[in-house]
């Protein structure tokens, strides 16, 4: 009996064999590798429209084949919202960051999602200004430091971090409202069910979904790759609990 | 070799490292082409084809294959 190799496992085709614009360890890129798993899985690439916004995530436009359209700060939802009404039978989905979707882009998201517009919304939250160069932005935790923050966050000058996936759970329109952690496999698992899932009900036509990536930073946060990974089980995952927090198909 | 990391890709992260359920992967000592260290397969037999390194691996650097038998 002979032995032969074959291949398993390949990274996704809609990302280019070319080496991404990420930091080393940043789970931004593994965000955009499961988002291509899930597309390809679903067979939509040729159908899938990529809107990218401004901050680190918009760095997915060095290597994602296919559409993609750039919006201005914080104004994926909008942008996502004229497209999904041009093209109803494509694939729309914005993939933004912590900064522009909780913070510039609050008025954009919640109206989409107040709306039921049928596209996705992946949101990676990494709790910092990555692109800028680590300043606090509205999801960084108590007691974390920043450039701009930089005894902690105190709940005196800041307030508290947002919670954006429960506050998009508590209105009526949204379909599929879930958070996922990227730090383990289980968690990346099970985000890519999470993405494929929120995915073919767009294409079902139930409506807004909207998916939370916690993510981590290692540069900014100024930690090795995986003591960020470490720091997110201790700390990011204690106040951002994942879990999914709406979901019409089974009524929660 | 049951897994392929490819070091144009690799950013050497060692995430792969960290998740490996039989511990089979180490960090060359030498740089790759793009200056960053780069994993390497220490016991083709240990390993098990689990893809989890593949699962965590940011910039999908790693190629994952199966031992399958042949009649020829």
């Amino acid at each position: 009996m002979a032995k032969e190799y074959k291949k398993i496992y390949s990274r996704p085709y809609a990302i280019m064999p070319v080496m991404s614009g990420y930091c080393p360890g940043c789970l931004h890129s593994l965000a955009t590798k499961i988002i291509a798993e899930a597309v390809e899985e679903l067979g939509q690439q040729e159908n899938a429209m990529h809107i990218l916004p401004v901050g680190c995530s918009a760095l997915g436009l060095l290597y994602w084949r296919g559409d993609m359209v750039g919006a201005a700060h914080g104004r994926a939802p909008a942008v996502a919202t004229g497209i999904k009404r041009c093209c109803p039978d494509r694939l729309v989905f914005a993939y933004q960051g912590d900064g522009d979707l909780a913070a510039i882009g609050l008025a954009e998201i919640i109206s989409a999602a107040n709306r039921g517009e049928n596209f996705t919304v992946i949101f990676a939250n990494n709790s910092t200004y990555g692109m800028t160069g680590g300043q606090m932005a509205p999801t960084t935790l108590i007691g974390q430091k920043s450039t701009t923050t930089s005894e902690g966050r105190r709940v005196e000058d800041a307030g508290y971090p947002i919670k954006m996936a429960e506050i998009i759970a508590q209105l009526e329109a949204p379909a599929y409202v879930a958070r996922f952690a990227l730090n383990t496999p289980k968690g990346v698992n099970e985000a890519r069910k999470g993405i494929k899932k929120a995915f073919r009900m767009q294409l079902e036509g139930k409506g807004f979904t909207f998916i939370e990536l916690l993510t981590n930073c290692p540069t900014n946060w100024g930690m090795s790759p995986l003591k960020s990974l470490q720091y997110m089980t201790e700390n990011t995952m204690k106040y951002f609990v994942p879990g999914v927090y709406k979901d019409v198909e089974v009524g929660a | 070799m049951k897994i392929e990391i490819n070091s144009n890709l690799c950013k050497g992260c060692e995430f792969c490292i960290a998740f490996c359920p039989k511990k089979v992967l180490k960090m060359q000592s030498e740089r790759g082409p793009k200056g960053y260290f780069i994993p390497y397969l220490t016991d083709n037999d240990g390993c098990t084809s689990c893809g989890i390194c593949a699962t965590m691996c940011p910039d999908g650097a790693i190629e994952v294959f199966k031992e399958v038998e042949t009649d020829g």
